[in-house]
């Protein structure tokens, strides 16, 4: 496996004539937690959203462990087994238990027999503490709980890389906690991840590399610390001083 | 002509098949409306009255074995047309627009168009009917005469229904062949009958144009029997007891009590009238519940395909196709359709009803529960899909597991009213003959020329029905809801 998870060229993602990406380029390495800020509207979303193919690039290449992904001839689900999404709004399976959305993914692709799922799940939700709620439903969860089950849910699948778009922003204030902790702790393990939010003193503490997006151009890319106290742009000078 | 070497064929193979040397005869389909006595009406359950009567005793002087279909009086000149039925015998007036579709016999009987009004009414002849309003059976010789000669005319499934409706006041007069029109003065004493006849005509049966030979058969026995005198014969023996029956039945008025318990007692106790209701229910039940199932499973795949468009733009030929369906079957109505199914696209094939009735509202309830199951994926979050194809799930993994499951309890209550909608809506398979629940009030009330306890009867085990089922599905859906 080489050490360049996703190489991105010149995406472009075009809505009838809107460019909500226009033209980013990067790389994220292997074990790498790369964040992504920027103003609401910039393209972060949708940036994240094309390396998972829940959009469709209109320009440019995506490279995923040395193949693109662009060139139709990847296996789409195969391909997605490997990168795992964790959405704003968590999207859970509501008509299923706790333990059935983790391990519904993996039966069902079998990667695994539905005991080795159940044991798997098992652990997870040891790890988060919700091992007791695992034959309740979605709905008797709190927020904080519902991403905490959304994260295991992707990471039961083994995925090489994690995606997060705004894991928090739907979360009461007292409820982010939980979830950024159970994040870090992931990228002290050495969980490839890239994660758009609105968290900056989190992303200072945690993240290996900050990307700043603006009118679906990467315009700035580097340590957070140096993009954050030498802003060479106005409207990341513009845009740090409201989130801090 | 085919149909008939088929059913030869049919017959011989079985023969042979069975060893037994029994002799078969050709088989002579007579189609009728039984609500017409004394001429046809459904007696024990078997139906009787002049025109089976003379068409039996036809059938056996020639060899065939009959078999009696009950239908509409409006389908009767179809079903011989399109072969449905070889002898229509159903006291059918000769007319010259009818005898362009069929073949006419001799006439067997000259029958008259009569007013029967109200005993204090001041009509006094036909000249007096202009302005006013006049009740027919629908289709019938005294629907066109009026229709063309006095004015249009109020139009009732029968001649019951007519006669109720001048009882409860609606309408002024009535006009209606003499015969049946006597019987409902001797019941009704508040009625009265006009003696002068508004117009008389003759009746006949009617023969599919093609069959030439039936038509001379038919024409040589009825000539035969007019001469034997075996023909007035018949004719008087029905005549009579009807008359007879009618005087029976003819109510005692004292009190609201024993009035009801009398009139309870002649529809529904009487002859076992109940049966009628209990089979008429056991139909009506047999299709809604075939119908439902069929009708979901069609509306499902229709749904599905809708979505799959929709969301993927996939699939786009069925799509079309799917529309088309839609678009025809929600644009046209129910008993339309019914007709159509069972007289153009099962014209010459010899089917059960019943299956056919299943078909068409299967088919027509599928359209409706496909658009309400397709709301019910719309309305699923997009991010629902969206989570399941990021997990490495494919489109119909996630269809299947996640968004129909949801999609399902979301319509729960809609297709709930659905079925309920469907069950009331196979009260129109009396149009192709079945004797479902409404079709089992018209024959008691056709007995008993009495609308009022037949149809309450019925309405009453339709509403018990629907609030049982309103019931099921409250309990279904609280039990789902449990799981949020
Ligand atoms: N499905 C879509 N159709 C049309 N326009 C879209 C769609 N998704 C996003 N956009 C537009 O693209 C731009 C970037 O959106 P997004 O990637 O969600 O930004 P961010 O996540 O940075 O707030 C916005 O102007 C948004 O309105
Ligand atoms: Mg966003």
């Amino acid at each position: 496996m080489s050490d360049i998870v996703f190489d991105i060229r010149d995406l472009v993602k075009d809505f009838d004539g809107l460019k909500a990406v226009n033209g980013a380029s990067t790389t994220i390495k292997r074990g790498e937690a790369v964040f992504i800020v920027g103003p609401s509207g910039s393209g972060k979303s949708t940036f994240l959203r094309c390396l998972i193919l829940l959009e469709t690039p209109d320009d440019g290449d995506i490279i995923f462990d040395g193949k693109s992904i662009l060139d139709g001839r990847i296996k789409l689900n195969k391909f997605r087994q490997k990168v795992g999404m964790v959405f704003q709004h968590f999207n859970l399976f509501p008509n299923l238990t706790i333990r059935e959305n983790i391990t519904l993914a993996p039966v069902k692709t079998r990667q695994m027999t539905l005991t080795q799922a159940r044991e798997k799940a098992d652990a997870l939700l040891k790890r988060i503490g919700l091992y007791e709620k695992r034959h309740a439903y979605p709905a008797q969860l709190s927020g904080g709980q519902k991403q905490r089950v959304a994260i295991v849910r992707a990471l039961a699948m083994n995925p090489e890389v994690l995606l997060f778009d705004e894991p928090t922003s739907a979360l009461d204030p007292e409820m982010v906690g939980e979830v950024l902790s159970l994040m870090k702790e992931l990228a002290s393990e050495g969980m490839t991840m890239v994660v758009v939010t609105h968290e900056i003193g989190f992303a200072a503490e945690v993240a290996d590399r900050l990307i700043f997006m603006d009118h679906g151009k990467i315009v700035a890319e580097g340590p957070v610390k140096a993009i954050m106290e030498n802003p060479d742009n106005e409207r990341i000078k513009e845009f740090f001083s409201k989130v801090l | 002509m085919l149909k008939k070497l088929c059913t030869l064929l049919l017959l011989l193979s079985m023969a042979l098949l069975t060893g037994c040397g029994k002799e078969e005869r050709p088989k002579l389909i007579m189609v009728t409306n039984a609500e017409f006595p004394p001429y046809e009406y459904i007696h024990h359950s078997e139906i009787d009255g002049i025109d089976p009567a003379i068409i039996r005793r036809i059938a056996e002087k020639l060899g065939y074995d009959l078999e009696i279909h009950n239908m509409n009086f409006d389908s009767v000149i179809a079903a011989v047309q399109t072969g449905k039925g070889d002898i229509a015998a159903s006291g059918i007036t000769v007319t010259e627009d009818r005898k362009k579709k069929v073949n006419f016999t001799l006439p067997y009987v000259i029958s008259e168009q009569v007013i029967i009004v109200s005993k204090t009414s001041a009509i006094t002849g036909k000249d007096d009917l202009k302005k006013l309003r006049i009740g027919v059976q629908h289709g019938t010789t005294g629907d066109t005469y009026v229709a063309a000669n006095i004015r249009e005319p109020e139009r009732y499934a029968n001649g019951a229904l007519a006669v109720a409706a001048l009882k409860a006041g609606k309408l002024d007069a009535v006009v209606i062949d003499r015969e049946p029109g006597e019987v409902y003065v001797t019941r009704h004493s508040d009625l009265k009958l006009m003696n002068e006849p508004l117009t008389s005509e003759e009746y006949a049966f009617a023969i599919n144009k093609r069959n030439q030979l039936l038509l001379k058969q038919v024409n040589e026995q009825l000539k035969a029997m007019k001469e034997s005198g075996e023909l007035s014969r018949i004719i008087q023996h029905y005549r009579a007891t009807a008359n007879a029956e009618a005087i029976k039945n003819q109510a005692v008025h004292n009190g609201f009590f024993s009035k009801f318990k009398e009139s309870f007692q002649l529809n529904f106790i009487k002859n076992k009238r109940y049966m009628y209701l209990l089979e008429g229910f056991g139909i009506t039940l047999y299709i809604s519940f075939f119908a439902v199932i069929f009708g979901v499973i069609i509306g499902f795949m229709v749904a599905v395909i809708r979505a799959t468009n929709i969301m993927t733009g996939k699939l786009k030929i069925l799509d079309r196709l799917c529309r088309v369906y839609l678009t025809v079957i929600r644009g046209t109505p129910v008993v339309v359709q019914l007709l159509i199914i069972y007289f153009v696209i099962f014209g010459s094939v010899d089917i059960d009803k019943v299956l056919v009735a299943v078909i068409a509202f299967s088919i027509n309830s599928g359209a409706y529960v496909a658009e309400i199951i397709r709301g019910g994926i719309m309305s699923i979050d997009r991010g629902q899909m969206e989570a399941g194809r990021s997990l490495g799930l494919s489109y119909n993994q996630t269809m299947w597991e996640v968004i129909l499951p949801q999609a399902l309890k979301n319509v729960l209550p809609a297709l709930g009213n659905e079925f309920i909608v469907l069950l009331k809506e196979t009260s129109i398979a009396g149009y192709i003959a079945l004797q479902d629940l409404t079709k089992a009030g018209d024959i008691i009330r056709s007995q008993t020329y009495d609308a009022f306890m037949p149809l309450m009867a019925v309405a009453l085990i339709y509403l018990a029905v629907v609030m049982l089922l309103s019931w099921m599905l409250n309990r279904l859906e609280r039990r789902l809801k449990k799981n949020e």
